[in-house]
């Protein structure tokens, strides 16, 4: 890939980054949030995080608290069981129903007994039919899947074609109301009492000692059934009875566990999901990863215990941390990139503005380079060959001159080409100077196309190793600090490599370029002196070596940008330790200040000589007059008496100019003087004129051909006018027509500014006093204007409606 | 010397008040205006043998009035501008719209009578 390849591809990653980057994190969280929580619930959902959250059910049963035991399993062996005074002491100690297990115990109690108490049979295959004579009451029994071999979940009653049915166990525990699966509450600490029928019938409980209580009628070989439960997860040591009486306890204690319904997960997983972004966007938990993710699952695991004890809600824990934890790394991940990008933004800006951005512009176009470098040093000789790396064919890029034995050749060779510069210097006295100036430049190319391989290099952060961030950083905050001394400067600079592009250029350079149609970042010097100056490319590329070679500084008159006056200054900056940090400054120096002192002091001049001009021509008339013999002495008095009015006149116009000079020092657009109003109108016309024919807006201008003299500023006045212009043309459908009226009278002068279709009085008032970047500058220009012409005692009157158009009216005073 | 009709064209009170006695001493009949569009009404009214001009006036300035003047009566009375602005292009532009001579203020005595005179000499002629 060439150079301008590999520049756009640069050009590519950044437009990328920047669209990537340009996306509101807000946006980019909630996408985050969104796809973990659609993966979180759907693994949940799945039962993918059953075992899990069951061995955490099995923790927190543990800690679960114990209630008064309601169950009691009689261990009755079926062959030797005399079910009628079984249940006849179970009766007399309180028992208020009887479940069975055994379907062999189950007849004989069936046929036995006497209903003197609810009896439920666990159904099954071998369970005896329901008698005729007892009120033997058959339940049927189902037991829920074991959760990877663990039975802690049942179900309250199952769908059958007639309706539900309640289980077993929900009829023992007299829980009708129940329905669906459930989770069984098993605290170790749980007593569930375990007597004999031998026990039972021998009397040892009193007379209603189990009052309330719900006999479970278990065969001793059923009692010694093994069940792996949350009491004994590592065996499986919990017969079928007692995990029955569990499930009986459960539901009398209204205890039973549900898992958590769907809109719950869901509510649950996105808050966790939201907690993990929030949390790992704190720079404390992207230090503490791990603490951060032990204690973040350690919260969501006491929030859930909380949850599960206070509501007996399973709520989905493994699929909450889940998404906590994949929420919060995630959240990490784009932190460390974003990171990464305004590192390597950092290192962009400091290859841009202090390493030099003109260096990567030039590396980009090694022959235009060279071959400006060549004409500016006015090297006898200079010629590039390329050739692509791994051919032998070489191709002539450019050449100039001869080749003498003074030739040298520099090797600029790239991943993808061999290059080969070969120059002599200059054989004058420049040619020290020269060489210099070309092996410095060289050798910044090649570092900066150093650094511009490594930024682009395709492991990125790999590439961006410790001393290169500190590198960046150091020259960035430099740069940073040069930027903002050179845009704290009041005058417009723009400083450059010696043979290269810009380094940088500050705001109001950047605005002087831009005004002169140059792009600042991409213009070599000799280009913009062309631009700016009245200098043909010759003169200008010999005025740039003079400074380079021989130091110096060069002052040369600009165009006129803005209807400012300036001298552009060209001069050469070296740091003696590091002879490659050699620049050169380029300052627009404006002189419109100094040419508005003198023409304060021209108007000044101007208007003495004028205006007591006429003076000294009346006292010279008058007093010749006064002295002819033959005027009448009535007339003579009269005359002297207009002598007198003269010289009155001319002293209170002496008085008027001396006021003005003396009332404030001169202090730019605050001071006010006499001035030639037409002058200044029509200054501000020629201003107006092209956006007025740019708009298909025709000017209807009546100017005096000759004005006498108003007070004011010139250069206010001239923007107030050429800004009220611009107002109205903005407004002015094409082919309307603006007014411009100036009309002197004896004391006034009145320049009149119309046209346009309008705005409501109350909003252009409000354009007018708006703040900068509100409205347009032409508003505050105006306004500003006002508020100077009542300092030169003079004022503005505006007016507008829609349909009528704008109304402006200035009235100086004259003098 | 010929009695002649003679307007007086200038904002400045005082000094066509001074002009005027001078003329009136020398046997003119004057006829004073301190604007251009006061001395256009009276140009068409009455005949005069010479107008005195100045050039920066409120209202209808010198050229201007010379413009319209050369305009609306070809047949004009020769018109002496006298002016403290008198410039190469409004020399120039003076000529054009018919001035016979211009002078530069302040005005001599002398140099007003002979302009005046070779003025009204060159109608007669």
């Amino acid at each position: 890939m060439d150079r301008n390849g590999h520049r756009a591809r640069s050009a590519r990653f950044s437009r990328q980054f920047e669209r990537f980057g340009g996306i509101a994190p807000a946006f980019r969280d909630a996408v985050a949030i969104f796809a973990i929580t659609l993966i979180a619930l759907a693994l949940s959902q799945t039962r993918a995080f059953a075992n899990l959250d069951g061995l955490a059910f099995d923790t927190a049963a543990q800690f679960d608290s114990a209630r008064p035991p309601r169950v009691i399993v009689v261990e009755v062996d079926p062959a030797a069981a005399n079910p009628a005074p079984l249940l006849a002491a179970a009766k007399r100690a309180g028992v208020v129903s009887v479940g069975v297990l055994d379907p062999r115990l189950a007849q004989e109690t069936c046929h036995a007994s006497d209903p003197i108490l609810p009896l439920f049979i666990r159904g099954s295959r071998d369970a005896p039919p329901a008698s005729q004579r007892f009120a033997c009451r058959l339940s049927p029994a189902i037991d829920a899947p074991a959760d990877d071999g663990m039975y802690r979940r049942q179900f309250a009653a199952v769908e059958g074609p007639d309706g539900p049915r309640t289980l077993f166990e929900t009829k023992l525990a007299g829980r009708g109301d129940a329905s669906g699966a459930y989770v069984i509450r098993m605290p170790a600490s749980q007593n569930i009492p375990r007597v004999t029928a031998v026990q039972l019938t021998a009397g040892i409980f009193a007379p209603d000692q189990l009052n309330g209580y719900v006999a479970l009628f278990a065969p001793p070989s059923d009692a010694s059934a093994a069940l792996a439960t949350t009491l004994d997860p590592q065996g499986f040591r919990t017969s079928e009875a007692v995990w029955r009486a569990y499930a009986v306890q459960t539901l009398i204690d209204r205890r039973e566990v549900r898992s958590a319904p769907a809109i719950l997960t869901l509510f649950v997983i996105v808050l966790a999901a939201l907690a993990g972004r929030a949390l790992f966007g704190t720079a404390i938990a992207r230090r503490h990863f791990i603490a951060a993710c032990i204690a973040a699952a350690a919260v969501a695991a006491i929030l859930w215990f909380v949850l599960l004890q206070a509501t007996d809600t399973f709520a989905p824990l493994t699929a909450s941390i889940f998404a906590l934890l994949v929420a919060g790394i995630t959240k990490l991940r784009s932190e460390e990139r974003r990171k990464d990008r305004a590192l390597e933004r950092t290192i962009e800006k400091a290859i841009n503005l202090a390493f030099g951005r003109s260096v990567l512009l030039d590396a980009s176009d090694l022959p235009t380079y060279f071959q400006r470098a060549a004409a500016l040093l006015q090297l006898p000789y200079a010629r590039m060959a390329v050739r692509a790396s791994g051919t032998s064919a070489w191709e002539e890029v450019f050449a100039t001159g001869e080749a003498d034995g003074a030739a040298r050749t520099i090797r600029l060779d790239d991943a993808e080409k061999d290059i080969r510069l070969t120059y002599s210097p200059p054989r004058d006295a420049t040619g020290a100077a020269a060489t210099r100036i070309l092996d410095d430049a060289i050798a910044r190319v090649l570092a900066g196309r150093e650094w511009q391989s490594r930024l682009l290099a395709g492991r990125r952060r790999a590439s961006i190793d410790r001393r290169l961030r500190s590198a960046a950083n150091l020259i960035s905050v430099h740069s940073d600090e040069l930027a903002r001394g050179l845009d704290a400067l009041d005058t417009a600079v723009c400083v450059f490599r010696p043979l290269g592009m810009p380094i940088y250029a500050n705001v109001e350079m950047r605005a002087l370029l831009t005004a002169a149609r140059i792009d600042p970042d991409n213009t070599a010097l000799l280009d913009i002196m062309v631009a700016t100056t009245e200098l043909g490319e010759a003169r200008a590329r010999s005025m740039i070596r003079e400074v380079l070679l021989q130091g110096g500084d060069l002052r040369i008159p600009m165009r006129d940008f803005g209807g400012r006056q300036r001298i552009l200054r060209l001069g050469i900056a070296t740091q003696v330790r590091h002879r490659s940090q050699t620049v050169l400054v380029v300052e627009a120096v404006d002189i419109t200040e100094l040419d508005r002192l003198s023409e304060l002091r021209l108007a000044f001049g101007t208007f003495i000589d004028r205006q007591l001009r006429n003076d000294l021509e009346a006292i010279t008339l008058g007093s010749g007059l006064a002295r002819d013999p033959r005027l009448e002495p009535a007339a003579r008095a009269r005359i002297l008496d207009r002598i007198g009015d003269v010289v009155a006149r001319a002293r209170g116009r002496l008085d008027e100019v001396r006021g003005l000079l003396e009332e404030k020092p001169y202090a730019g657009k605050d001071t006010s003087f006499p001035i030639e109003s037409r002058k200044i109108v029509a200054q501000a016309l020629d201003r107006a004129q092209p956006f007025a024919d740019e708009s298909g807006a025709r000017i209807a201008s009546a100017l005096p051909d000759i004005s006498g003299f108003s007070i004011a500023e010139p250069l206010m006045l001239s923007d107030m006018v050429e800004a009220m212009l611009r107002i109205v043309i903005a407004d002015t459908a094409q082919g309307g027509e603006v007014v411009l009226q100036l009309e002197e009278t004896d004391r006034a002068t009145s320049i009149r500014i119309a046209g346009g279709f309008g705005l409501p009085f109350d909003r252009f008032v409000a354009a007018l006093d708006a703040g900068s970047g509100e409205v347009p500058s032409e508003y505050q220009i105006a306004a500003a204007g006002m508020a100077e012409a009542m300092k030169w005692r003079g004022g503005v009157t505006y007016w507008s409606a829609p349909g009528a158009g704008f109304r402006f009216a200035i009235q100086l005073r004259r003098v | 010397m010929r009695a002649n009709s003679i307007l007086i064209v200038d904002d400045d009170e005082l000094l066509c008040d001074m002009i005027a006695s001078l003329l009136e001493l020398e046997g003119h009949l004057v006829t004073l205006a301190h604007d251009g569009a006061t001395a256009l009404a009276l140009c068409r009214e009455g005949m005069f043998d010479c107008i005195l001009l100045d050039l920066v006036m409120p209202r209808m300035d010198g050229l201007q009035f010379m413009r319209v003047v050369a305009h609306a009566m070809p047949d004009h009375p020769p018109i002496v501008v006298m002016s403290a602005s008198v410039t190469a292009t409004i020399v120039e532009e003076g000529r054009d719209y018919g001035a016979c001579s211009m002078i530069r203020k302040p005005v001599d005595r002398a140099g007003l009578l002979d302009a005046i005179g070779q003025a009204t000499r060159s109608r007669t002629g």
